[in-house]
């Protein structure tokens, strides 16, 4: 069966009735590459995530970093930021997702503490109420010493349309 | 065009074909305010039990601001929980999430909070989820549990504790 609006096809199911949604917004893009010294010392790093993997309905744009909601919607958003060049002094840090209507603080903690030799993955995700043409982005910032802090290119940006 | 079953609205795609399901079971709820003393020698802690969630959305009606979550529906969810936490004290090196529910509990997280605690703020975020089969009438909730310490001085933190959760299928 496939369900179609006027011009296209917005929910395809396959015969073993698979459903898939092909234009629903939907992206996840990854660092690509290790930046240089971004934070360390209290710097909100808002990450570009250049390199696009998919980006259903052309939301996501890899130059800013900034997911725009299309549509009024409740979209899952996941960031996971990986740090590389942590030092003894970084004993404060925070990945958080800031959409326009609020911002989510899902991982605070001691960084170097927990990293394995300086290299430490963060994650943080939610569920967001956007309204359309609202901004999401993922923010990195690690506290307490110098601007050393790289962004290693695992890191990656998601998110999709749920409701 | 707007697609509908013998009731009301189930999925509203835009022209762009942006899929929206304004009835779908799906629900925010971030903690109200300061959760204060209500974990750290072993308690296991309900979130939302003695400090309300404030509902961002809830669509369908199925999130209690006490922190339950009541499955209209027999399906799978998506569920998410996010607990700030502060005032982690010497001796508490044990810390257990869990998202709750009737069929089975998703042990999320087991860590050690007091080498983990942001030395600026004392503060520690962490995010988990699961996807979780539940019945109808079904209920999910997330529990806390920090051990080791000499009293229940930890609280939990509005700006990082939210608990959200979506019918997918």
């Amino acid at each position: 069966m496939v369900t179609r609006n006027s011009q296209n096809t917005y929910i395809t199911t396959d015969t073993n009735n698979q459903v898939l949604m092909p234009a629903q917004p939907a992206f996840l893009a990854t660092h690509g590459a290790t930046t240089g010294s971004v934070t360390g010392d209290g710097t909100n790093y808002n990450v570009i995530f250049a390199n696009e993997i998919f980006d259903q309905n052309s939301d996501y744009n890899n130059a800013t970093g900034i997911f725009t909601a299309p549509v009024t919607g409740r979209y899952l958003l996941n960031g996971a930021v990986c740090y590389s060049n942590l030092g003894a002094a970084h004993t404060s840090g925070s990945t958080y997702i800031y959409t326009s209507n609020r911002t989510y603080y899902s991982s605070i903690m001691n960084a170097y503490a927990v990293s394995t030799g300086g290299l430490l993955g963060f994650t943080s995700g939610c569920t967001a109420d956007m309204d359309a043409a609202d901004s999401a982005l993922c923010v990195a910032l690690i506290n307490n010493g110098a601007k050393t802090v790289q962004v290693y290119q695992s890191s990656y940006f998601s998110g999709v349309l749920i409701c | 065009m707007v697609t509908r079953n013998s009731v009301n609205t189930y999925t509203v795609p835009t022209t762009a074909n942006e899929v929206t399901m304004p009835a779908q079971p799906a629900f925010l709820g971030v903690l109200s305010g300061t959760d204060s003393n209500v974990t750290g020698n072993g308690a296991a802690y309900t979130v939302g039990t003695n400090t309300a969630f404030t509902e961002i959305f809830d669509q369908n009606a199925d999130f209690n601001v006490n922190g339950t979550f009541t499955a209209p529906v027999t399906g799978r969810y998506m569920l998410v929980v996010n607990i700030q936490m502060d005032n982690v004290a010497a001796g508490m090196t044990t810390g257990v999430f869990d998202i709750v529910t009737s069929n089975r509990t998703y042990n999320v997280l087991n860590l050690n909070p007091l080498v983990m605690i942001d030395a600026s703020t004392n503060d520690l975020a962490l995010e988990s989820n699961a996807i979780a089969d539940m019945d109808t009438a079904d209920t999910a909730y997330c529990s806390i549990t920090i051990s080791g310490g000499v009293g229940n001085t930890v609280d939990l933190e509005t700006a990082g504790t939210f608990f959200c959760g979506k019918l997918i299928c």
